[in-house]
């Protein structure tokens, strides 16, 4: 409340110049950090013009900067699908930390790799190629999944890593040791509350992604850092074989994309879009266990990503008690119903990003076509 | 040389003293946050639509959010208790609350366990609706099928995540069995 007659003293003095800002900075330096929290949407306005008008220079002093960064970044996404590496990472989030072991082998064949979450209840990735299976021992289930969109519709999946500059300031920081590799550090700075920032740590010599930090300003939201690491190693095959014996009562397949579709084919579009957020396909999902197609929509801002399920609620498929989901992670849920549907909306972004693109999704067909 | 920024801001200087300040603003890391500051805080001032913020949009959606509603897993006293500081707090608090339960009860349910059976009596009717949802063997029973979604949901978003960090499944695998 305080904040609000801040607010309204300085609306008053709105046609203040700098240099009387700067005189009144000691009212400001109280503002600012509190505008923020208490006036989020009206936050979000601001810093979106402030990008704007200090863009021009901005990208002038760090246009070099950036295309540098930017060829580390596809390192980064070039690294897996050339190099052999086993190693231990630390994933922490939320004042969590789990430890995991993988295995991740490139032959003729393709892209090999396990995982092995080494604590609390045992858990494993497999994969080969498109399709992986999840191992729950404890609970004798097995799922299996194949990624359908690298397979059927390569031209399907987003070009990470475009567009950034209108989102992120990139920028190339220096050199630090992570598990005894030598790494450039590269960040990317949100240009708004919309994102997170991220920081990255790079193997100098071979490009893969030792140590990532998620950050909202200064506080990190999610970490995984290797902790030990043998890069360019031989594999032996056994170690990709899941360790425990299957005898799985339970076999999924899931995620079988039905059809890509083109804009408006759902019926559902995303009115609104926080900026440098852009549409990047719509696909319709069968999920397992289910019969209901599910729309699928994502968009990105060339980093982060964003995905609007839209499943209608049926007799087989009634609303569940109450879809609501706790951040996990840098990765936030928002679940809200539209007539008879409900829009579920994750990403790997802030709260208010997947709120406010949950709430400007809007049906003008609400007729689903089987 | 803050008095040159804001002077450059405010298009009262000459082109000489435009390209000097330019130039130092490019040397100095420091230079460009005020300018960005300046920036940030002449936006601030100058938006037409600062009277009173319209914050029951931002309350809506916390009230959306919040998952007081589904925690089969959680002891009933320990529910209470959240649930009434959350209603006495105040908004801030609420937020705060929301966020600390949400560690406790998406821990629950994703880690192994038949709890939610052993529980089943003591909760509301809500999650028994949702256990006929998925009928299929009694395994899955044992599991809250929102999460199950929630878990198809994921991987189906995890296939867009542009840097994937150790893995594209590394997220999949943390906590989320």
């Amino acid at each position: 409340m305080e904040c609000l007659l801040t607010c309204g003293q300085l609306l008053a003095a709105h046609k203040m110049t700098y240099q009387q800002i700067i005189k009144n900075s000691a009212l400001i330096l109280l503002f600012v950090p509190f505008s923020g929290f208490v006036l989020p949407s009206f936050a979000e306005d601001s810093s979106g013009i402030s990008t704007e008008t200090a863009g021009g220079l901005q990208s002038i002093v760090n246009e070099s900067a950036s295309k540098e960064a930017q060829v580390w970044l596809q390192r980064i996404v070039d690294a897996p699908r050339k190099l052999n590496y086993t190693g231990i990472f630390v994933y922490s989030s939320d004042g969590h930390m789990e430890t995991s072991r993988v295995v991740h082998m490139v032959n003729n064949e393709g892209e090999f790799e396990r995982i092995e979450v080494l604590d609390g209840p045992p858990r494993e990735v497999i994969r080969n190629n498109n399709e992986v299976k999840r191992y729950f021992p404890n609970r004798k289930t097995l799922v299996t999944e194949k990624r359908g969109l690298q397979k059927f519709f390569p031209a399907l999946l987003p070009k990470p890593l475009s567009n950034l500059n209108n989102s992120y300031i990139v920028k190339k920081v220096g050199r630090e040791r992570i598990s005894d590799y030598e790494c450039q550090v590269i960040v990317l700075e949100a240009k708004d509350r919309m994102r997170y920032s991220q920081k990255l740590w790079i193997d100098v010599a071979t490009g893969l992604l030792l140590k990532a930090a998620v950050m909202e300003r200064s506080q990190v939201v999610e970490q995984f850092v290797f902790t030990q690491l043998e890069i360019d190693s031989e594999i032996d095959k056994e170690l990709l074989k899941p360790g425990y014996v299957t005898k799985s009562t339970e076999v999924n397949v899931t995620n079988p994309v039905i059809s890509g579709t083109v804009r408006g084919e759902l019926g559902w579009e995303i009115r609104n879009l926080p900026s440098g957020f852009s549409k990047v396909n719509e696909v319709r999902r069968i999920f397992s266990g289910k019969t209901t197609p599910v729309g699928h929509i994502t968009l990105s801002d060339g980093l982060a990503a964003v995905s609007v399920f839209i499943r209608p609620v049926t007799k087989n498929d009634p609303l569940g008690p109450h879809e609501s989901y706790p951040q996990q992670g840098a990765i936030n849920i928002y679940a809200r119903t539209v007539g008879k549907n409900v829009v579920t909306t994750i990403g790997e972004v802030p709260r208010v990003t997947v709120v406010q693109i949950g709430n400007s999704v809007k049906t003008y067909k609400v007729k689903w076509k089987k | 040389m803050k008095d040159k920024i804001s002077a450059l801001m405010d298009g009262e200087l000459d082109s000489i003293d435009v390209a000097d300040a330019i130039s130092q603003i490019k040397e100095s890391e420091e230079l460009r946050n005020e300018w960005s500051t300046y920036h940030l805080i002449g936006d601030v001032l100058r938006q037409p639509a600062m009277s009173p913020p319209d914050i029951t949009l931002n309350i809506r959606n916390e009230v959306d959010i919040d998952p007081i509603a589904l925690t089969p897993d959680i002891p009933k006293e320990k529910n209470s208790q959240i649930f009434a500081f959350a209603v006495a707090a105040s908004m801030v608090a609420a937020v705060a609350a929301v966020t600390w339960m949400s560690g406790q009860t998406m821990e629950r349910p994703l880690t192994d366990g038949p709890s939610l059976q052993a529980v089943a009596p003591t909760v509301t009717t809500a999650p028994v609706l949702a256990l006929k949802e998925e009928p299929k063997t009694d395994k899955l029973v044992l599991q809250d099928p929102a999460s199950i979604r929630i878990n198809d949901y994921m991987f189906a978003h995890g296939e867009f995540t542009a840097i994937r960090g150790v893995s594209p499944y590394m997220r999949t695998v943390a906590r989320r069995p």
